[in-house]
């Protein structure tokens, strides 16, 4: 099928704003005619990745390739966490050479005019975007986040297309930025009394599980449930599955404005109980564990709440001889906490805050072999990726792990 | 096509062309969804994804066909970097292929001049008629998959 062309897509492709944009558009135009969209999307921001884990060489000669012809972002771009942290590497044992690519990357990034704001949660700070704009992010959580809680339109956008979206402004009108792709067919009830922070990653997990790519809408939330309670929800059905939206009833935007099963019955009724979520916690902590060396949180990056949370267990603590914690986060946040006098706090007890780096694309070097998460998305994937053991347990648990 | 002239082994499948070329080799069937994002690993092209179950086999110079892709938006880096190292696979067949399949092999075109046709929505489900070991031949831009059975067993005929 031929996608419809406005006149700037048309200058685009001639060349009118430079060499890198018309490669880029080109791409973008390959994708549309693929999936059969009949007209390209203007997108109003982009979440990109650039963190050399995941993009390895050909990402690198893809970025340098469109920054060394001059290629500029056309609206506002953020992208995931880096591989290092910038501050932490050389005491993490990273070694020289792998931190030289991911450097290589954020000289990349900041030619081509990225915000280098290195998080997995941009909707915390620096690219926040409204209901019903069209945006093209990568991140599953980020997608999951921008589509559910607020109701942006996004597809799973992959990494390496989403520096064809900066560069254009452009994106094939295909999947969820089409209204009709957007309700659900599943209804999930929960129904498992009150829920802790930890529940929403497992009951995410199971969700993932279930549902695979499909879109569900959740019954039995409460209204009060927190921003970073549905951005560990959304995080984990992502990881376990490709949940790209999900709404609840009562909650989420396009729920309260909407049948969001678009007046049809659902398809499929699941009930998720107390009993399944205590099975599928156990299910995440690993056969073998041993004693605990290390605990990471913040998978998504922890908001400043989160934080707070986090500095009030280690009130009068101090990690054990030969333990660590690590925090991942915004650097953002990381400041506000430094204001508030907790990374103090946090970094008198022991406690590392890896602001801008994330563990599930860094290499993990130090010999540990027990680790211990409060995050689902962790449990799901640092077992595989870093051949070790995890316990998966609340904050207050991993706190205890590995404090006197 | 010619129905009556076509060997008994051989049968032809009709879907949704995605990313153009053509190739044949011998097929790799995975009846698990596949994660390219730390499930395959670019320098050797073998799949090292413990929960898939052809884990452990190599992709490369090979038509592979997985039912879709699921984890990691960063899967479209794993493939094009698996290409640029030489060991991507000749085509893929999926039942529904996701974007960030699509864009890893557009982008392999665009950088390293590899074309990996890519075909989904076949008229019949490729993991009930492709084996692992058949002799496929992909037509990326017609959307055309011809499928010579290893061995001329039941399944032959044409659609």
């Amino acid at each position: 099928m031929k996608t419809k062309l406005g006149s700037y897509e048309k200058d685009i492709l001639k060349g009118k704003r430079g060499e890198a944009a018309r490669i880029a558009m080109e791409v973008i135009l390959k994708l549309a005619e693929a999936f059969g969209a009949e007209e390209l999307v203007e997108i109003s921001s982009v979440q990109a990745m650039a963190h050399y884990g995941s993009l390895h060489d050909a990402g690198l000669d893809l970025l340098e390739k469109f920054a060394g012809l001059g290629g500029k972002c056309c609206v506002p771009t953020t992208q995931d966490p880096a591989s290092i942290s910038f501050r932490y590497w050389e005491a993490l044992g990273i070694p020289k050479e792998y931190r030289d690519k991911q450097m290589r990357l954020a000289r990349a990034v900041e030619e081509l005019g990225e915000l280098p704001t290195w998080s997995c949660a941009p909707y915390h700070f620096g690219n926040i975007p409204r209901f019903g704009q069209n945006v093209a992010w990568a991140e599953s959580s980020a997608v999951s986040y921008a589509n559910s809680v607020i109701g942006a339109r996004t597809n799973r956008t992959g990494a390496g297309m989403t520096i064809c979206a900066a560069l254009t402004g452009r994106m094939p009108k295909t999947g969820l930025y089409l209204g009709e792709n957007r309700l659900a067919t599943v209804r999930i009830d929960v129904r498992a009394g009150v829920l802790s922070d930890l529940d929403y990653n497992t009951i995410g997990i199971i969700m993932g599980k279930i549902l695979g790519p499909k879109i569900p809408v959740l019954y039995g939330i409460p209204r009060s449930v927190t921003n970073d309670n549905l951005k560990q929800l959304g995080a984990c059905a992502a990881s376990s599955g490709s949940v790209a939206l999900y709404h609840v009833d009562g909650v989420t935007p396009e729920a309260m404005l909407k049948n969001p099963f678009g007046g049809r019955k659902p398809k499929e009724t699941i009930t998720v109980t107390r009993r399944d979520i205590s099975q599928t916690e156990r299910s995440l902590t690993t056969s073998h564990p041993g004693e605990v060396d290390l605990v990471v949180v913040g998978c998504p990056h922890y908001s400043i709440d989160e934080i707070i949370r986090v500095a009030r267990l280690f009130l009068g603590k101090k990690l054990k001889t030969d333990k660590e914690f690590w925090v991942y986060t915004t650097l953002e946040a990381e400041n506000l906490a430094r204001r508030m006098g907790l990374v103090n706090i946090l970094e008198e007890a022991g406690v590392k805050i890896l602001s801008q780096n994330c563990l599930v694309i860094s290499p993990l070097y130090g010999g540990y072999k027990t680790l211990m998460t409060d995050s689902g998305k962790y449990a799901s994937y640092l077992p595989s990726e870093h051949g070790i053991q995890l316990i998966y347990a609340d904050t207050a648990a991993c706190v205890r792990a590995v404090t006197a | 096509m010619r129905g009556d002239r076509m060997p008994k082994n051989k049968i032809v499948l009709r879907g949704r062309g995605i990313v153009g070329g053509v190739a044949e080799g011998k097929a790799l069937v995975s009846r698990d969804p596949i994660v390219w994002s730390h499930g395959v690993d670019p320098p050797t092209g073998k799949i090292d994804d413990v929960r898939v179950y052809v884990n452990g086999e190599r992709i490369t110079d090979l038509v592979f066909v997985y039912p879709y892709g699921k984890g990691s938006t960063a899967s479209s880096t794993w493939m094009l970097e698996t290409i640029r190292c030489g060991n991507g696979p000749l085509a893929i067949i999926n039942k529904e292929t996701e974007v960030i399949i699509a864009s890893g092999a557009i982008l392999g075109e665009v950088l390293y001049n590899k074309k990996t046709p890519v075909v989904d929505r076949l008229n019949r489900d490729p993991l009930e008629v492709i084996e692992t070991g058949d002799w496929v031949k992909v037509d990326g831009k017609k959307g055309i998959v011809e499928v010579t059975k290893k061995s001329a067993g039941p399944e032959g005929g044409t659609e």
